[in-house]
């Protein structure tokens, strides 16, 4: 890539008049090389297609993530493949580019030919990463409706609930999205799951800290 | 006793708040009590010394593939927080390639077809998550089962599972399809249909054709849903439908206009616009309402649909540009927007609308803008200027001349980075339109002769064009003497080697057309030869010609010592040609006797040289390589076999650009060094067997257009190589806009040809792009033909469900047709898919008899045309079957 057409061409000319034998070559490997390193190669960059590229794109929602207004994450769920070190390098990106955004833009950011919709609730972000073809008012519906679970749950929710409670974020996020697909567009319901799963936790702990447990736990 | 000193998450979580600083430190002192707590038999320590670390894993994006046996322990323990823990430290950090994944199988299996509903419930998420082939194969049965669950919310998630299933394991499809197909209609069950319909918008998005049979369905529920949601990715399933049926697109227009115009919600209306605009942009009058709805959509006060509205216009531009022109101000006043995306998106309407006849305004427009606005967004206006303006070989420009002092001024601009871009357009136009060279000339010895200019790097890919376009067409330039001094500049060791070789060749060319010139005119005072006006204008007088060759062992002299091979190689050239002419100059610039005679000499020798620099360069062919006659002897193909496969058959022949055509100059030249060709001949044997041994080893690495450098050192006098003056350089050749333009217009393999090297660079990456994308394309196939199996499939197959369903199906309205169908078929509809695709054939039928009709009432009309469905059906059922089954939605 570093050769264009013309000056490439004038080299090869004159390499073509020093084969005439014009002057003595200072150093005869010199012309070899000169011939092998060749113009163009395809070689090197062969395999950095991109991962990015590679990924099936059958899915709705590749990514949800919550960030904060100082840039900490507070919960992030991956529907697509993503290694350990794409995943922080991709949280680390949109942060930056979704943070140093103006309250009155848009709520949409190009990302690596993928749409990352976004939308701030008090002090956290939002964001969600959809295929370009996706509809992102849809996936701003998405999130308010995630919002208004998460509101509905932990009456009025703050940021503090969902540091707190990070593990039930999850579970709520669980019941509204499978596979990348919104699974339940009923608030009602959700928090009906929800609230059955948080009865059979009481059960369980109550089991666990029954004290003829404790005891067998003790003595064994 | 280890669990009443252990840390809860809560400790961590508070831990994690508190510090300021020492953040890591604190995660890594966490990270080691974990490694030692996760290792206690006891279920709680464990779960919750798990815990920790999935917050961790999440939150700070700690590593925690070690402890993926310790998650799988705890989804194994009765204690359903525990095995929530587990399944939640699974589901985020489990890879397709976790070693242990297995292992989870017997497990997933067990909660899979647990009675508590929550047990189920987290299984099946975490094979949604994690499901490989091997676990989406040995789980299919037991998904199959939820699939008809009785439990709503299992059902659903089983249903959400099966997209995992079908992109893991395709042979699923057989399994699963039909309970899928089934679902569609549990029009009980509002939450099942919406599943569902996320299930097949993302099947069909894949590979819309095997969908085509159930559009019939998908058309229900168009009609039917009151749900946004559903009616979002049925629109997104009929986007991807319409384009292969021309029938169907008319018939689901009418619902789709109507829904646009009803609906309160924007997301639902935008996706009716976008699939309006990009499956049914034939239906002129939907078009229309939707360009109406986009209007709507610009002058609202919400960003985001502002830029919607932009997203559509973009998808509308190349079918209907009108609607476009029509926002035309909207669209220029946004590209001053204060969000970064509206400017991207109007940017590129603009350059959607510039054709030929406005080119130069909003060119001018652009580029005033770019001056003005932030380095990255000037550099975007910049970048779509010369993408757009060298669209289809330079389609849109009528004045090249204005072109190229564009391309001056653009490489002026503050911020500009496009220094590669510009190169390429100033050789690659250089090249092509020869009437516009001396302005590319003029324009060119501007940056030169810049000084401040050599400071910038974003700028040396240009000048070294300019230097290059100076050298190759310095006849153009009005005193070559000043353009000497101008590459020959101090400041050029700014300059990266690469660049300033090109700078030196440059020089040398100069050299050679000054000398040349002098000693024409100097044959001219003689009477030998007539001096052209042109060497007039030059004023090369003597005490310039000195001062040049002074010039030259000043600048070039210290450059014979570099340590880049291709610098020093080609300074030492020059000062060699300086030597050499030198004394035979000198006794012509101070006269003597001899002088006549010497004269001679010198100028036989600039003349050679100068005959080898004026050979004409043009854009070589792609295929021009194809053309070189291979001579006997020499096998060409056994070591670049395998370089084939990596990059297919069009390979380009950049090189190839070397001018053989004066030839007879080679021999004029091998005349005067007789000595030094033998010299020469010996040693180039030895390289050739070098890079015979070189070429065995790396043969991947070489391209085809080393034959040609390899065949001339061979032999000499070789054959032309390219002839550049027969068909090639009918663009070179091309000296008014007319002909380039008309040769946009040429089959595509024909502009490819003309184009130059900036291509081939392209192609490298094209052929790159379907080795990646191979695997998932075979998995896609399978996926398929799964579908287009069971879709289609043998009525052996059909089992008693489907034939119960089948019939259920049929509603009030389509009952009347189809019993009556099914009386003359006496029993031998066997399934709903194959009962579909003798419809179809019936509506072929119709069809052929009524092609005029208005086909919107299609559905009307023939629920009434009962002879023609008589008609129909008199068809041989063999024939029936052999029909390719095409939806029908005359349901």
């Amino acid at each position: 890539k570093s050769n264009t057409h013309g000056p490439t061409s004038s080299k090869n000319r004159w390499l073509f008049l020093s084969n005439a034998c014009f002057f003595s070559s200072p150093n005869r490997t010199e012309i070899s090389a000169r011939i092998i390193l060749p113009l163009g190669l395809p070689s090197p960059e062969l395999g950095t297609a991109g991962a990015y590229s590679q990924r099936p794109s059958s899915i709705m929602i590749h990514f949800v993530c919550l960030i904060s207004r100082q840039g900490k994450v507070r919960l992030t769920k991956w529907y697509s493949t993503y290694t350990q070190k794409e995943r922080s390098k991709a949280i680390r990106e949109l942060s930056g580019v979704i943070l140093s955004r103006g309250p009155k833009l848009c709520n949409f950011v190009d990302w690596k030919g993928y749409k990352v919709v976004y939308k701030r609730y008090a002090s956290l972000y939002f964001c969600m990463c959809i295929d370009d073809e996706d509809n992102e008012l849809e996936a701003l519906e998405v999130i308010h409706h995630f919002v208004e679970i998460l509101d509905r749950y932990f009456g009025s929710v703050c940021e503090l609930d969902l540091i707190f409670n990070f593990h039930k974020a999850y579970y709520i996020l669980d019941e509204l999205l499978i596979a990348g697909e919104l699974q339940e567009s009923s608030k009602k319901t959700v928090a009906k799951l929800i609230s059955a799963q948080d009865s059979l936790v009481e059960v369980a702990k109550e089991e666990a800290s029954s004290i003829s447990n404790i005891i067998a736990q003790a003595t064994k | 006793m280890d669990s009443l000193f252990q840390r809860s998450l809560d400790d961590i979580i508070k831990g994690l708040r508190h510090q300021q600083a020492g953040e890591s430190a604190f995660v890594s002192k966490v990270l080691e009590e974990v490694r030692r707590e996760i290792k206690s038999t006891d279920s709680h320590t464990k779960s919750t010394a798990l815990q920790k670390l999935t917050y961790l894993h999440s939150i700070c994006f700690v590593d925690m593939s070690w402890a993926a046996f310790h998650a799988i322990e705890c989804i194994s323990y009765p204690n359903f927080t525990h095995k929530k823990v587990g399944y939640l430290a699974i589901s985020q950090s489990f890879q397709e390639s976790t070693p242990v994944i297995l292992l989870i199988s017997n497990q997933l299996r067990k909660d899979l077809k647990s009675n508590v509903e929550v047990e189920v419930s987290l299984a099946l998420e975490c094979l949604s998550r994690i499901g490989n082939l091997d676990l989406c194969r040995d789980l299919t049965p037991e998904v199959f089962t939820l699939m008809a669950s009785s439990r709503i919310p299992v059902r659903k998630k089983a249903i959400g599972v099966v997209l995992r299933l079908f992109g893991k394991y395709p042979d699923a499809v057989r399994v699963c399809f039909k309970r899928l197909v089934e679902s569609l209609e549990s029009s009980d069950s509002p939450p099942i249909v919406s599943a569902v319909i996320g299930v097949f918008c993302e099947l069909a998005s894949k590979d819309p054709k095997a969908y085509l049979p159930l559009a019939p369905e998908f058309y229900k529920i168009l009609v039917d849903s009151r749900n946004n949601w559903v009616l979002i990715k049925v629109l997104k399933i009929f986007t991807k439908l319409a384009p292969l049926e021309p029938r169907l697109a008319k018939k689901i227009v009418e619902p789709i206009c109507e829904l646009m115009s009803k609906t309160g919600a924007k997301s639902l209306m935008f996706e009716c616009i976008r699939t309006i605009l990009t499956s049914l942009a034939e239906h002129e009058s939907a078009v229309k309402l939707a360009a109406g709805r986009i209007n709507e959509l610009l002058i609202d006060e919400d960003p985001n649909l502002r830029y919607l509205g932009l997203h559509a216009l973009a998808i509308v531009a190349p079918k209907h540009i009108w609607a476009v022109l029509e926002n035309k101000e909207f669209v220029i006043k946004s590209l001053s927007d204060p969000d970064p995306n509206i400017k991207l998106e109007s940017l590129r309407l603009v350059m959607e609308m510039v054709s030929e006849s406005n080119v130069v305004e909003i060119c001018r427009v652009l580029v005033n803008y770019a001056t003005k606005s932030e380095p990255e967004f000037c550099n975007v206006i910049l970048g779509s200027i010369l993408s757009t303006c060298s669209n289809n070989v330079y389609e849109i420009i009528v004045d090249f001349d204005w072109y190229v002092s564009l391309l001056g001024e653009m490489s002026r601009i503050q911020h500009c980075q496009k220094g590669e871009e510009i190169e390429n357009q100033l050789i690659d136009i250089g090249m092509r339109v020869q009437d516009v060279r001396p302005e590319l000339v003029r324009v060119g010895r501007d940056l030169l002769m810049d000084p401040a200019l050599l400071g910038n790097p974003f700028l040396h890919r240009i000048l070294s064009a300019a230097a290059w376009l100076c050298g190759e067409y310095v006849e153009f330039i009005r005193n070559p003497v000043e353009l000497m001094e101008s590459l020959l500049q101090p400041r050029t060791s700014l300059l990266p080697p690469s660049v300033r070789a090109v700078y030196l060749e440059s020089a040398f060319k100069a050299l050679v057309f000054c000398l040349h010139s002098y000693l024409k005119s100097a044959h001219g005072e003689n009477g030998e030869a007539s001096g052209t006006t042109l060497i007039q204008e030059n004023h090369i007088t003597p005490d310039s010609v000195l001062h040049l060759l002074n010039l030259i062992d000043m600048a070039v002299g210290p450059l014979s010592g570099s340590y880049d091979v291709e610098i020093q190689e080609r300074a030492r050239n020059i000062l060699g040609f300086t030597e050499l002419i030198k004394p035979v100059l000198s006794d012509s610039l101070h006269p003597q006797d001899e002088r006549h005679k010497q004269q001679v000499e010198a100028s036989k020798m600039v003349r050679l040289l100068h005959d080898t620099f004026s050979d004409e360069l043009g854009p070589v062919s792609m295929s021009a390589q194809g053309r070189v006659p291979v001579p006997d002897g020499l096998v060409l193909h056994e070591n670049l076999a395998d370089l084939e496969a990596v990059c297919g058959s069009s390979l380009p022949a950049s090189s190839a650009t070397i001018s053989f055509e004066g030839s007879h100059n080679v021999e004029g030249a091998t005349s005067i060094f007789i000595s030094d060709q033998k010299e020469e001949s010996e040693p180039s044997s030895e390289s050739t067997s070098l890079l015979a041994e070189h070429r065995k080893r790396h043969g991947l690495y070489y391209l085809p257009s080393e034959k040609n450098t390899e065949h001339h050192e061979a032999n000499n006098d070789y054959p032309p190589a390219n002839e550049l003056k027969s068909g090639v350089t009918v663009s070179n050749d091309a000296q008014d806009l007319a002909k380039l333009a008309e040769q946009s217009f040429l089959p595509k393999r024909k502009s490819k040809q003309v184009k130059a090297r900036p291509v081939v660079v392209k192609l490298d990456e094209g052929d790159v792009l379907p080795i990646s994308s191979k695997i998932p394309q075979a998995k896609d196939d399978s996926l398929s033909e799964a579908v287009r199996d069971v879709l289609l499939g043998n009525k052996a197959a059909a089992d008693s469900v489907i034939r119960k369903k089948g019939k259920e199906k049929l509603n009030a309205k389509e009952q009347e047709d189809d019993l009556d169908h099914m009386d003359s078929q006496s029993g031998t509809v066997q399934n709903p898919v194959k009962e579909r695709s003798k419809r179809s054939s019936r509506k072929q039928n119709a069809d052929e008899g009524d092609h005029g009709g208005d086909k919107g009432k299609q559905k009307r009309r023939h629920r009434h045309g009962k002879h023609r469905t008589r008609e129909g059906v008199q068809n041989p059922p063999a024939n029936v079957i052999s029909q390719t089954p095409v939806p029908d939605l005359l349901l």
